[in-house]
């Protein structure tokens, strides 16, 4: 039998291809596809600026390799505000406010956010934030009576652990500054969680329980999304998991903020002593939607110049793909408004008979047409029976 | 000022009226009544306006302003102005004994809110075509036309070190009733859209705005407030009660909550 050359050249090619397979592959390099990681994190409000930075921290040990974690909200409906109220024996008409269902009643408000299922309640909330008249206990009453609500209506999801307690406080002025001392008026516990023996940072994954004039709780708030699945790892070492994605070490991440600088409340800033450096993970509030949160960077300390000295505080990613892009562009806003097409409004005038206003009480029935569409208010009606 | 009045007033007659059942004479005539007492009040002013930059990266701030504005203007309110970025000017919230023009902006309005850039000397503004781009200290005198209530969702404009130049320079001894802002850094969050409806749902200002604070920033940034015994517990108009503006010389105080 004659053996054409093509079927050699095709043994030869099926030989090629099975040793390819049978040597020990490369060991794969870092995941590069960032579709996952849709988490951003937050921009602040002062001055950008590059002073130079001193380390004061021991920089942390990195784990071998971090979980990349879904985050799972529930289905916020309607039915789903008045279950969360009934939980916690609210009662009153639900109201579609856009970003939120709101239940309200005449001393008591609660609201569900739809992007995440945070939730608020509030008793007395007319009068939320008010100085006591009874005073308030020491911190250690504060805490039972803070678990015992937390506990009672079932607000902590397995993981939480009591935070510290902060407070409301109040201070005279005189006309150099605060002056005498702060008088505490209110307690907010906080409770919040780890993740992989990280702390969970950012306005969310906390719990706090307000409380009030004698100590009373007076209301909650909650932030917390479940954490879901493990969708990939963030590690300094390739080819831990399928989809491996690089982790920054803590030297690279304290060079990457001397190049980006860090934003503080003063302009001037010569110096920037970094006294801690951790991981962690982040979560968001309750008014925006997170899918992921991954490991993130924390930089703490003080900045000095001759403003003045400020404590701050930076976050960084700390997947290297995403600390290296640029921060997350936010659409530019810069011709929203144009001014020239607009007529000059006219001079204010003093309004001492507004005040008849504020005697008459809340409209029982009117709806309202929002002028400007940014937000779709479904319902903007009150009615508090 | 007009519309939000005949929401208040007006409907509120209409709806007593079909509640009360009563008789078809009488029923237009205390609508005529309604009427009548709308336009002799008429000029009332509950104003809010918004100044805010969202420029660099600070994209939240658009929807936080406008949010805040959608909130109000459904509420009824009338907007004395809205202005955002290139068209956000300094002068808008600088005394008109200064230089500025805020008795046509900021002063114009019972309620002013700032979204943007903040230092313990003033706010910021992106836009420096007309005067600089800081309403500071020195320039703004708040309440000697109509401002009640004033709002930086700005990092540290009442830090410690001008808190007391806030109070008594630019409220307290004008008629101001209550500033809010940080005495820390801040994140930029959709704080505006918060705060109108937790005001516009019968919270005091206050509250509203710590309660805000609450939900969407992280621990370690601190949120204040600066008014007066009297003018602390203030709702907006329509929402609740409202003191009487403060007197020059009375004392201030400070609320500070860090989170």
């Amino acid at each position: 039998m004659k053996i054409s050359g093509y079927t050699y050249l095709l043994a030869g090619l099926s030989l090629v291809i099975v040793a390819c397979a049978l040597i020990p592959g490369q060991e794969p390099g870092f995941c590069t596809d960032s579709s996952i990681l849709t988490m951003t994190l937050p921009e602040e409000e002062g001055f950008d600026t590059t002073p130079e930075f001193v380390l004061e921290a021991r920089l942390p040990e990195v784990p071998d390799a971090l979980g990349i974690y879904a985050l799972k909200s529930p289905d916020v409906t309607r039915a789903y505000a008045v279950e969360v109220a009934g939980s916690k024996g609210a009662k009153g008409e639900v109201q579609d406010q856009g970003a939120n269902f709101v239940i309200l009643s005449e001393d008591q408000y609660v609201s569900v956010e739809k992007a995440s299922g945070a939730e608020t309640l509030l008793l007395d909330y007319k009068n939320a934030f008010a100085d006591p008249e009874k005073g308030l206990p020491d911190a250690n009453v504060l805490k039972r009576t803070a678990d015992a609500y937390a506990s009672q209506n079932r607000l902590l999801p397995e993981g939480y652990r009591y935070a510290g307690m902060s407070f409301l406080t109040r201070q005279q002025l005189s006309e150099r500054g605060p002056t005498g001392q702060a008088q505490n008026v209110m307690g907010i516990a906080k409770y919040s969680r780890t993740l992989e023996d990280l702390p969970v940072e950012g306005a969310g994954s906390t719990v706090t329980v307000l409380l009030g004039d004698g100590g009373q709780a007076q209301g909650y708030t909650k932030v917390s999304r479940n954490i879901g699945e493990r969708m990939a790892v963030a590690s300094t070492t390739p080819g831990r998991a399928d989809r491996t994605y690089e982790l920054l070490v803590p030297s690279d991440a304290f060079n990457m903020l001397r190049e980006r600088g860090l934003t503080t409340e003063i302009a001037d800033v010569d110096k920037a002593v970094v006294t801690d450096v951790h991981l962690a993970y982040y979560e968001t509030s309750g008014d925006e939607r997170q899918d992921v949160t991954e490991p993130i960077y924390i930089f703490r300390g003080y900045a000095t110049g001759p403003d003045g000295e400020v404590e701050f505080q930076e976050y960084m990613y700390a997947l290297k793909t995403k600390a290296a892009s640029t921060p997350f562009a936010q659409p530019d806003r810069s011709k929203a408004v144009d001014r020239g097409s607009v007529q000059e409004p006219g001079k204010g005038t003093k309004d001492a008979e507004s005040r008849t206003i504020s005697t008459i009480k809340p409209l029982q029935e009117v709806s309202l047409t929002p002028r400007l569409s940014t937000t779709p208010l479904q319902r903007a009606t009150f009615n508090p029976s | 000022m007009q519309i939000f009045f005949f929401q208040h007033v007006y409907l509120r007659s209409i709806i007593r009226i079909r509640g009360d059942c009563m008789s078809g004479l009488l029923k237009p005539c205390l609508v005529s009544c309604a009427l009548i007492l709308c336009l002799m009040v008429t000029g009332e002013a509950a104003e809010y306006g918004v100044s805010y930059d969202s420029t660099g990266g600070l994209g939240v701030n658009y929807n936080s302003a406008t949010d805040f504005a959608s909130r109000m203007d459904a509420a009824g309110w009338y907007r004395q102005f809205l202005w955002g970025n290139n068209a956000a000017f300094e002068k808008d919230w600088k005394d008109v004994t200064k230089g500025g023009w805020d008795d046509r902006y900021a002063d114009a309005a019972d309620l002013a809110f700032f979204e943007g850039h903040g230092s313990p000397s003033g706010i910021y503004f992106p836009n420096d075509c007309c005067d600089d781009n800081k309403c500071s200290k020195d320039d703004a005198r708040w309440g000697d036309l109509d401002m009640e209530w004033a709002a930086a969702h700005s990092c540290s404009v009442l830090a410690d070190s001008n808190l007391a130049a806030w109070a008594y320079t630019v409220c307290g001894n004008n008629g101001a009733h209550m500033m809010c802002s940080h005495k820390t850094t801040c994140y930029a969050r959709n704080a505006g859209d918060r705060w109108a409806q937790l005001m516009l749902s019968g919270w005091t200002v206050k509250g509203a705005w710590f309660q805000q604070h609450i939900e969407k920033q992280p621990s370690g940034v601190t949120a204040r407030v600066i008014a007066t015994q009297g003018t602390a517990n203030d709702h907006i108009w329509g929402e609740g009660s409202v003191a009487s503006d403060p007197s020059p010389g009375e004392t201030w105080w400070v609320w500070t909550l860090t989170k």
